[in-house]
Parts: C-alpha cells; sequence; structure tokens
C-alpha cells in the first residue's frame, strides 16, 4: 500500500511533516506491557507508523479486559491468546508495515537489557512499580529515554524521562510503594476514557521523541482526572538537582542488578507460588478487606485474609507483612501478575 | 512562629476522598485548611483527618515515598520540601504515585 497516502493526513500535521514521519518510520520501541495502556499505546503507534515494535506481556485475555483494552475480543478470549500475542495479530491487520515482534514474557533484571536492546525509545504500560523501576534503571543505564504512564480509577499521569537531564522516576518515588499502599484496577476499577486520555498523552511524547523533536517536549508531570475533567502539568524541571536520586545521581542499579525486586518461590506439591514483596512494611488486612470485596470472596482473621477469586481458579493467601500465597498455580508469572492486581506494589 | 496562614486549598488522592466525607463535584480541591507551611499542612491534615493522614505520611508525619506534594505546580522538593512556606490561596495538590495500567 502507498505509504505516502497512508501517513498524508499526519504529515499534514506541522509538528510533524515529511522529515518528522520518517524519522518515526525509522523509530524503534520496546513496549512494557500490553493491557490498557499498552493496547491503547500500541494501537496508536503502529497506526502512526512506527518502524519497529517490541511488545512484551506476561498475560493472558481475560472477560473483564474487554470493557477498555482495545485491541482484544472475545475470540482472544475462546483461543486462549497471550495479549502479546493477540495484540500483534491486530496490530499487524492494521499497519503490515510496521516490523512487530511479540515476547510473552515476565519482564524482570534477567532479560530487562536484552528487551531493551536496539531500540530508541521505552514506553511504559506495566500495572506495577517494581517493573518500572527495573525499566526505569535500564533506561538509565542504556540512556534510552522513557515514558511513564500510570492510570486507576479515573485519573492517571504521565512523565518523559530523559536519562541524564530530567528527573527519572526514582526522583519522583523514592521506592516502591509497600503492599497495599497504591490502588490497582483490580481493586479500585477503572474507566475507559481514563485510559485513552493517559494513553494519549503517553502516546504524544513518544512521536515527538521519534519525530526528532524532544525539544518540545516538557519535563513535566501530567495529571488528568477524567471524570473531573482536570488537566494540570506539574513542574518537575529541577527534582533531579534537588533529590540525591540513588539512581541517576549517584547511579545505583538496585533493580537492574536484582539486588531489589520482588521473591517468589513455588511451593513443591502445593501447586501454589508465596510471592514476597520487595518492600517490607505492615499491611492493614482490613483496609485490604475493604478494598477487595468486590473481587471475590474474602475472608480475614487476625493472621491473615483469604481471597478466593469470583471464577474460584485462584486463592490468594496475604500476610500482614505484605507476603501472599497464591494457590492454584506453580507457574511464578502468574503469581506475580495475580499479586500485582490485587495486593499491589 | 508565623501564624498560620487561611485558606490554603488541598486536593487529596480521589481514593482518599470518602473517609473525609468528601464527593469531588467541580471544585478543583477538596478541602480547605490553615497552616504556614507544608509540615504544618500535613500535621494539620492528621488532626483533622487522621483516616487520610496515615495514608499519606509516615509516623515522622513526613510524605511517604510513593506520595508527592505540589503547591501549585511547583513540587515542594524543588522549592523548600517540607519548609515550603504558604500563601492564602494557595493550591497544595497531595499525590500519589499511580501503578495501574
Amino acid at each position: 500500500m502507498p505509504s505516502d497516502e497512508r501517513y498524508s493526513r499526519q504529515i499534514l500535521f506541522q509538528g510533524i511533516g515529511a522529515e518528522g514521519q520518517a524519522r518515526i518510520r525509522a523509530g524503534r520501541v520496546l513496549l512494557c506491557g500490553c493491557g490498557a495502556l499498552g493496547s491503547a499505546i500500541a494501537d496508536s503507534l503502529v497506526r502512526a507508523g512506527v518502524g519497529f515494535l517490541r511488545l512484551v506481556d506476561r498475560d493472558f485475555v481475560e472477560l473483564s479486559n474487554l470493557q477498555r483494552q482495545v485491541l482484544y475480543d472475545e475470540q482472544d478470549i475462546a483461543e486462549q491468546l497471550p495479549k502479546a500475542i493477540a495484540a500483534s495479530r491486530k496490530l499487524a491487520k492494521i499497519n503490515s508495515g510496521v516490523t512487530l515482534e511479540p515476547l510473552v514474557a515476565d519482564i524482570d533484571h534477567t532479560n530487562m537489557l536484552a528487551l531493551a536492546a536496539g531500540v530508541d525509545l521505552i514506553v511504559d504500560g506495566m500495572d506495577n512499580f517494581e517493573t518500572r523501576f527495573l525499566i526505569n534503571d535500564a533506561a538509565l543505564e542504556k540512556k534510552i529515554p522513557w515514558v511513564y504512564g500510570g492510570c486507576v480509577g479515573s485519573h492517571g499521569q504521565v512523565m518523559p524521562i530523559f536519562p541524564g537531564e530530567t528527573a527519572c522516576l526514582r526522583c519522583l518515588i523514592g521506592d516502591v510503594p509497600g503492599p497495599g499502599m497504591t490502588e490497582t484496577c483490580d481493586t479500585a476499577g477503572v474507566i475507559g476514557p481514563a485510559v485513552n486520555v493517559v494513553a494519549a498523552l503517553q502516546v504524544v511524547a513518544a512521536l515527538k521523541i521519534l519525530a526528532g523533536r524532544r525539544d518540545l517536549v516538557d519535563a513535566t508531570l501530567s495529571i488528568v482526572d477524567v471524570w473531573d475533567g482536570t488537566l494540570r502539568k506539574m513542574n518537575v524541571g529541577n527534582l533531579r538537582e534537588r533529590s540525591n536520586c540513588p539512581a541517576c545521581a549517584l547511579g545505583e542499579r538496585d533493580w537492574l542488578s536484582g539486588k531489589r525486586g520482588s521473591q517468589t518461590t513455588v511451593l513443591c506439591g502445593r501447586n501454589a507460588v508465596q510471592v514476597s514483596p520487595p518492600v517490607k512494611q505492615a499491611l492493614s488486612l482490613t483496609e485490604l478487606a475493604g478494598r477487595l470485596q468486590s473481587a471475590g470472596e474474602v475472608s480475614q482473621n487476625a493472621f491473615l485474609l483469604r481471597l478466593s477469586l469470583s471464577g474460584g481458579e485462584f486463592q490468594l493467601t496475604v500476610f500482614p507483612d505484605g507476603r501472599a500465597i497464591i494457590k492454584g498455580t506453580d507457574d511464578v508469572t502468574v503469581a506475580r501478575s495475580l499479586y500485582a492486581r490485587y495486593v499491589g506494589a | 512562629m508565623d501564624p498560620a496562614v487561611p485558606d490554603i486549598r488541598v486536593t487529596i488522592p480521589p481514593a482518599l476522598r470518602s473517609l473525609c466525607g468528601r464527593r469531588r463535584g467541580t471544585q478543583e480541591f477538596d478541602l480547605t485548611l490553615a497552616a504556614r507551611d507544608i509540615r504544618g499542612l500535613l500535621d494539620e491534615l492528621g488532626r483533622r483527618h487522621p483516616q487520610v493522614h496515615v495514608c499519606l505520611c509516615d509516623e515522622r508525619g513526613e510524605p511517604r515515598p510513593h506520595i508527592n506534594v505540589f503547591v501549585n505546580n511547583d513540587h515542594v522538593r524543588a522549592r523548600a520540601g517540607l519548609e515550603t512556606p504558604l500563601t492564602a490561596g494557595d493550591l497544595v495538590t497531595i499525590l500519589p504515585a499511580v501503578s495501574g495500567g
């Protein structure tokens, strides 16, 4: 198909033009996570004609995804497809001129640098801070710009990060939140329009960077709430100088080196995995129980909380130190995913 | 000690609004407090809404690592941290990092 026709409206747009479009076509991007944000980001980047997109995700498509994860449909659930594969199939139909590299994988310190090899930009579609801190370390190490985005309920935030130039994620967030300290989409819910706006802000930053116009990307934290109808740009310009950041000022790579990160242990013969969070912090089981009411059947005593998920397939037993035993799987990736979704980290 | 400055507008995380009986409508803030600086404002929040405060601050009364505090559009760490002075009408935004995606 003639490329000029496909991208004609984008080339007409003054901010991009023919030169910007040629640069976008040559651009190589790593997208971490193909959930709600990830599928909206992938859809936009592939339509915009990015040259190469590596998509990494550890999960499978589920019915509760379809309300907001724009690349998936009921057929993907019937075929029990991993998200990276289902996404790649759709994206290939949308734009056959983009080279796609789908990977069904759990991003950890052993594979992060390989995933980031040979890309110009990393875009964040993750659902947990542990992986974001790992992305941050890898981006600093390889001097690759990346775009943080997070979304829950009706609100979210976006921050582009240029290693060595602007505040990094650890300048903004000193450490991963303790277990149960943040809302997750599986406990607080999320609406599609919030996802789409956050993803759109990430893609705008990505397109500017790929088009060679990073001078137009503000080093700001954009915060948006679509239910309230607010969008604000918060100044984080000199946070890097003020934060004495362990990662970008002192050069520590705690997450990339494997020094930090959750610990998982397969409990042999029990069809269960124990997940210990990266931050040891007392967790209020009562508050967590309140948040999990809609997720399944919750029971609690002074020592533990038990959540039996609606399908009956998995059971999460959470202890006051944040540790959890996920029953119903001996797959560490599945267990980490369930922990991030229901306990949060 | 300088007296507390009145009419400091404060936004708290949406998830915590119900803990202080608020439901945001069209207003761009959730609470109005009096304080001379950010530390005083967080202390005042702790006195009035302890359930909200414990989610935002540690036992020393300082913001938890994933909580960012802004005065108008500036991060307080880029100004004078918890000693950042406040002026009547300032908008203080207390913002947790968002993990979902």
